[in-house]
């Protein structure tokens, strides 16, 4: 955040506690600022445990202790929703170590799937089972492009995931706007440009098969993220 | 074996054993294949053992154009025989495929036939610069 809300509550979901989703909790300033309030919301159950490891000196010198009364934590049931003031929270598992889970935000009729850090290894219907309600009818689904397809099929286990594969599932689960991140912090500018083309060229010969095949014309609109975008649903 | 229909994610492909000899798999009415396809296919392939090895016979265009787009490489132990070049009469609306043999060269293929309903041009419905690229790294 670069500007305060001016908010006295605020809400966090937390898919999972590996560092790069946990490390920049430390320095979420309103967890010092008195009379502020930081509910956090997880699946987990070791939820306080994953968060007092941030908290530990000498990695920080700030001790968990001190921001304990900042903070509310919720535990949320897999595949249950919870309803903070106009939003309806439904957490669901993704395909990822330890493990993450996904979850999908509705309000005023709009849906948005979050599924980052998945390698989405189950994307039959069957395979998915309820979670495959993550993703259908979405407005918005955000979806783990970690690597380019033939990086993906190298990397098994490796819990990301490729845009190819998410197109394929949002066009199934017909979802309107698939936007794709959590691109590889090791890649260049280039490789991750590279790989959008890749998936631009993959899906204009999937339009042209469904057109030869004499299938209905497809409706998603996809793109890859970008820093600092605002998404208005 | 043949492999025909769509591979969408959807199909089981079967658990072969040990095959004796060479597998050989005929993709000509392989008319769909996605990523999720190309998933299974490439976990799939990995796991048949040939004794003679793999070869792939009258790939389709969609099995060739997906392959070329996403995949760009024909795992070790897999030879490609032969490929389906597809030309298209924009009159007739009307595809035709011509089969062709590893070793010929894009540059050889005509770029249009002619059609045989309406007489006029067939025109050669790929990029030779992406068809052929799979199979030019796995022989090149």
């Amino acid at each position: 955040m670069k500007t305060a809300p001016a908010t006295d509550e605020f809400h966090l979901y937390f898919t999972h506690f590996h560092w790069d989703h946990l490390i920049g909790l430390p320095f979420f300033v309103p967890l010092y600022v008195k009379g502020k309030t930081i509910h956090i919301y997880a699946v987990q159950d070791d939820l306080e445990k994953s968060l007092e490891t941030v908290f530990t000196k000498p990695n920080f010198p700030v001790p968990y202790a001190m921001v304990k009364n900042q903070i509310k934590l919720h535990k949320l049931e897999p595949r249950k929703k919870l309803t903070i003031g106009s939003l309806h929270l439904t957490p669901y598992q993704l395909d990822h170590p330890d493990p993450s889970w996904g979850v999908r935000v509705e309000g005023d009729g709009k849906a948005l799937a979050w599924a980052m850090d998945t390698e989405a290894t189950r994307t039959s219907p069957q395979e998915l089972g309820e979670d495959a309600n993550l993703y259908k009818n979405a407005d918005l689904m955000v979806f783990d492009a970690q690597y380019s397809f033939d990086e993906a099929m190298e990397k098994i286990n490796w819990g990301h995931s490729s845009a190819p594969i998410g197109i394929d599932l949002a066009i199934r689960e017909n979802v309107k706007l698939a936007l794709f991140g959590h691109h590889d912090p090791s890649a260049t500018d280039e490789e991750i440009h590279r790989a959008e083309e890749h998936t631009k060229n993959y899906f204009a010969e999937l339009v042209k098969s469904r057109k030869r095949s004499k299938l209905p014309d497809l409706s998603l609109n996809w793109r890859f993220a970008r820093e600092g975008e605002t998404i208005q649903l | 074996m043949e492999v025909a229909g769509w591979l969408d994610g959807h199909a089981t492909l079967p658990d072969l054993g040990i095959v004796a000899g060479t597998l050989i798999i005929n993709l000509f009415e392989l008319t769909f294949i996605n990523s999720l396809g190309i998933r299974d296919w490439v976990n799939w392939i990995k796991t048949v053992r040939a004794e003679k090895g793999i070869t792939l016979i009258r790939c389709s265009p969609p099995f060739v154009r997906q392959i070329s787009i996403l995949q760009n490489f024909i795992p070790d132990g897999v030879t490609v025989e032969s490929i389906c070049v597809p030309y298209f009469c924009d009159e007739c609306e009307r595809e035709e495929q011509r089969l062709i043999q590893v070793g010929t060269l894009a540059d050889t293929l005509p770029d249009d036939i002619p059609c045989v309903m309406c007489k006029g041009a067939m025109e050669l419905d790929v990029v030779k610069n992406t068809y052929f690229k799979f199979w030019e790294k796995k022989t090149g």
